[in-house]
């Protein structure tokens, strides 16, 4: 019987991430409760895993708390699990964030938790700032976020550090919305130039520099990060925030009709997206798009394409969706998305560093 | 304060470093020696065309030389080159190019001092006096001038150090002089035994037959498969020429695919990455490149726009190769997707020619046999999937009972790729099918019956209650078929989630509480009783309420197995004492031998 559960988890996990593999995980575990606990928890770990890349990071929090409460119980049984366990930490802090029905001080809270453990564990507080700082910045506590940022620089890495690829993606999305544009485009063209990879990057980070490649005047390198960057995230759900930043970085730069190609072409998968936040700001995005295009189609009286989805019920649920986040955050962003900045909120780098 | 001192940079330390952290191993020492000679014959030819273009290498068990009949350097500039490391201004001024001589003499020759403590060099221009130049491990050189070589060129000797003797056995050179550069068009000679002169495998001069067994053969020998097609790969901007050869076999789309890459024909790995996007994982390619960059020990391509360039023609040129092979030869694309179809669907994740190729070509599971996506929208003018292997096992054979079709989304990229259809036909609706909407198609009760069992239904109901079931009644075939468990992902979810909750400290129950959206709209899971079956029939009769409640959970128990759910310990339990029972009920009393 066991056995048998071994196998099939093996199965599991031999599936690229998406919602097959998290179905997949999803049934040994039910299957393995209350017969055996180590694969149990097992399945739970990885599927929380599975939910992050998968495209279903709401759910992550569930078998997440599970194994939490499990290794509480029995510590020593799950020893060899901890470092996971504490990896995953990780996503907690980048998905509470993308959901605003979870209350600031909540998420406060469980930044509290993770500190706590990592303390426990011995380990560097290197990712806890990080995280810090992600919320701080999330709901525009600038000076939490600068002293956080400091704090994120100077700690040491250690082992559940995010990889020098992914770590940087972070650091270079702050310094571009502080306007420290030259310092934000030095610190991604390691990544940029392909001497650090792994499997978020470069297309995290070539969605993350676009602006402030822009704002260095650095054209070229631009059109080159988001055509690479674009080729990489197209087409799943799952990486609408970094469609999103193509389609600022289109609309910006006066290549509007080829923002509205990709507004186009990922309007249906809205509803599958990961997060109210991607959903929020894909329609923020596209919405401040759709607009100017509209400008410019008076201007030069040029058609739109006739295959075009209705936008209008996308700019409503992201309306809808900022309202929420204003319930919930304090100072307010902006609440009517179709006339917002393109860089109102931040819920920080759209994926979480893999590299455990 | 003075003028600007200069740093001492230490030969060993930086020897070390080569070896240690820039090189993945010593070997590579052959290849820059290689290296060298080619260039100062390239140098050479591009004055004088009809120079000589020999390389020699000589082993005699206790020291290695090779010979070249390239240019030659004259004394001022032996100096300047082979004993300053790093600095390449001088150079442009000598009139090297960085593209033809490289400029690189020097650091391919301090690859030398990682296997050797000495290094002589033997050198003479075409029209100067020869110089010998012995450099030595501790960082200090000797020069002088001598008398004339027999010919223009450049000697190098190197003797081995300590430990390093095994990269001077004569196999062993051999073996790497030709691994690096049996595709280089001198004459190369080890101990006068020639090693390479080849033409390029994919030169066409050869003849078409030629070209193909010498491709197929370099496949053989090299990466050990007969491929299954060559696809030939020409990207003029990059230099680049060559062929992608397509596994035989099955290859793992986790793992990244590496090739083998050839810089103007010299060896530079047999384990590049990066020449092909991730989803091309069935070619392996071989490739000649005169214009891509190599990283700094050149090992590997360096990842820039240029191989960018390349990379997206690569992929343009497997894809038309692809859609060639879906006109001229359907027969041998079913094949090559009864190998590959994992990778052609993870394209189609990204890439709408390939979603459209994936549509017409690739069969996929429904419960009503083996069809392409296009076959199952124009039977239906819709796509219904279940997102699990399980559920379609649950359900398959009965929504084909209702003359519905629906796709197994279980298995890999299968779901996505149906949810991607949108993108190339906006009219198709693409439907994530609920078990539970399965019962929607089911045929209810007529009135009369439906109030003759409603007394049945309700005890049904009260049975199931214990684990959280609603019992409908409905007619439905496969007559055979008592009962049938439904549950939704989502409803799972759900209870998964308030399991959970009800488990976990205070801080964690609240995160979760928050995230439990909606409970009321994923619908609880059903067991639909099958009124065509004859022994629910008979069972709605029934009257005594023991034996209603034992069939009830008996039946619950068969559904949850014939669907393959999983059985939770409540439903263990459950399914035990409704198994004892209905026992208890079979056996004749009253014939007890004890009493």
């Amino acid at each position: 019987m066991t056995e048998d559960l071994q196998e099939i988890l093996w199965q599991a996990e031999r599936l690229p991430y998406g919602k097959a593999r998290s179905r997949a995980l999803e049934a040994v575990a039910l299957r393995a409760d209350g017969v055996d606990l180590d694969i149990a928890f097992a399945a739970r770990l990885q599927l929380a895993r599975s939910y992050v890349m998968g495209g279903e990071r709401r759910k992550m929090l569930v078998p997440f708390a599970w194994c939490v409460a499990e290794s509480d119980k029995d510590p020593a049984r799950f020893a060899e699990d901890q470092h996971s366990l504490l990896w995953a930490f990780k996503f907690v802090g980048s998905t509470l964030v993308r959901f605003p029905e979870v209350a600031l001080d909540m998420t406060l809270a469980t930044l509290d938790d993770m500190e706590r453990r990592y303390r426990l564990a011995g380990k560097s507080q290197h990712a806890v700032h990080m995280y810090r700082h992600v919320v701080a910045r999330h709901v525009g506590d600038q000076e939490t976020a600068q002293e956080q940022f400091r704090l994120w620089l100077s700690a040491p890495r250690d082992d559940l550090s995010d990889c020098r690829g992914c770590d940087p993606s972070g650091k270079v999305e702050h310094l571009s919305a502080l306007g420290q544009h030259a310092e934000a485009v030095a610190l991604a063209r390691p990544v940029l130039e392909g001497t650090v990879t792994c499997s978020e990057q470069p297309q995290e980070m070539q969605a993350m520099v676009l602006e402030s490649l822009v704002a260095e005047g650095l054209f070229e390198e631009a059109a080159q990060a988001h055509r690479a960057g674009y080729r990489r995230s197209r087409g799943l759900a799952r990486n609408l925030e970094q469609v999103t930043a193509h389609v600022r970085f289109c609309a910006a730069t006066g290549n509007e009709m080829r923002a509205l190609e990709i507004v186009d072409a990922h309007l249906p998968l809205i509803d599958d997206a990961d997060s109210s936040y991607a959903r929020m700001t894909f329609g923020a995005a596209a919405a401040a798009n759709v607009a100017r295009a509209k400008m410019i189609r008076t201007i030069t009286r040029t058609r739109l394409s006739p295959k075009r989805s209705p936008i209008a019920p996308t700019i409503g649920a992201s309306t809808a969706a900022a309202n929420r986040y204003d319930v919930r955050i304090q100072p307010v962003t902006a609440t009517d998305v179709s006339k917002c900045s393109p860089n109102t909120g931040n819920a920080g780098t759209s994926m979480v560093c893999m590299s455990e | 304060m003075g003028g600007n001192e200069r740093f001492q940079v230490d030969l060993r330390g930086i020897v070390d470093l080569l070896s240690h952290h820039l090189y993945s191993s010593e070997r590579v020492f052959v290849r820059e020696l290689l290296q060298n000679a080619v260039d100062a014959i390239n140098a050479r030819r591009a004055f004088d065309p009809e120079a000589p273009a020999r390389i020699a290498l000589v082993t005699d068990g206790s020291a290695l030389t090779i010979s070249d009949t390239g240019i030659g350097l004259a004394p001022e500039q032996v100096g300047e080159f082979l004993a300053t490391i790093g600095r390449s201004s001088k150079r442009d001024e000598w009139g090297f190019q960085r593209e033809g001589f490289l400029g690189q003499f020097g650091i391919g020759l301090l690859s030398a001092f990682m296997v050797s403590d000495r290094v002589e060099v033997l050198t003479q221009p075409v029209d100067g006096p020869a110089t010998s130049w012995t450099g030595s491990a501790d960082g200090t050189y000797v020069q002088t001038v001598v008398a004339d070589r027999p010919e223009p060129g450049t000697t190098v000797r190197l003797v081995p150090k300590r430990g390093a003797e095994h990269w001077f056995v004569p196999a062993t050179v051999r073996e790497l002089t030709e691994l690096f550069g049996a595709m280089l068009p001198y004459e190369i000679t080890v101990d006068g035994v020639a090693v390479a002169g080849r033409s390029l495998p994919w030169d066409r001069s050869a003849g078409a037959s030629r070209r193909s067994a010498e491709i197929v053969g370099l496949a053989q020998d090299t990466l050990g498969f007969t491929p299954f097609d060559v696809v030939d790969l020409d990207v003029p901007t990059a230099g680049l020429e060559g062929v992608a050869l397509v596994l035989p076999f099955a290859a793992n789309p986790a793992e990244r695919a590496t090739h083998r890459v050839y810089l103007k024909r010299m060896l530079l790995s047999e384990h590049a990455e990066g020449l092909v996007p991730d989803w091309a994982f069935f070619v392996r390619c071989v490739v000649d490149t005169t214009r891509l960059r190599p990283t700094a020990n050149r090992e590997a391509l360096f990842d820039d726009p240029l191989l960018e360039e390349a990379r997206e023609a690569i992929a343009d040129q497997l894809r038309a190769w692809l859609v060639r092979l879906s006109v001229t030869q359907p027969e041998k694309l079913h094949r090559f997707l009864g190998i590959h179809h994992l990778g052609v669907l993870a394209l189609a994740i990204h890439d709408d020619e390939m979603l459209r190729l994936v549509d017409r070509w690739v069969l996929f599971e429904t419960n009503r046999g083996r069809m392409t996506l296009a076959q199952l929208r124009e039977q239906d003018g819709m796509v219904r999937y279940v997102r699990t292997v399980e559920e379609f096992r649950a359900i398959g054979a009965v929504a084909a009972a209702q003359d519905l079709t629906v796709l197994n989304g279980g298995y890999t990229y299968a779901a996505d790729i149906a949810e991607r259809l949108p993108q190339i036909d906006p009219q198709v609706r693409v439907l994530a099918f609920e078990p539970t909407e399965l019962a929607t198609s089911f045929e209810h009760l007529d009135p009369a019956t439906e109030r003759a069992v409603r007394d049945f239904v309700v005890t049904a109901q009260e049975v199931m209650e214990a684990v959280g079931c609603e019992v409908i009644l409905r007619s439905f075939e496969p007559s055979m078929l008592p009962a049938l468990y439904l549950v939704d992902s989502e409803f799972a979810f759900g209870a998964e989630l308030r399991r959970t909750r009800d488990q976990v400290d205070a801080l964690w129950a609240g995160v979760l509480d928050a995230l439990d959206e909606e409970p009321e709209t994923a619908a609880a899971p059903q067991l639909v009783l099958n009124y065509r079956s004859s022994l629910v029939r008979r069972l709605a009769t029934v009257e005594d309420p023991a034996v209603v409640r034992l069939t009830v959970e008996g039946l619950y128990g068969q559904a949850l197995l014939q669907g393959n759910h999983p059985v939770r310990p409540a439903d263990a339990a459950l399914i035990n004492r409704s198994f004892l029972g209905l026992l208890d009920q079979a056996v004749p009393r009253g014939k007890d031998v004890d009493r």
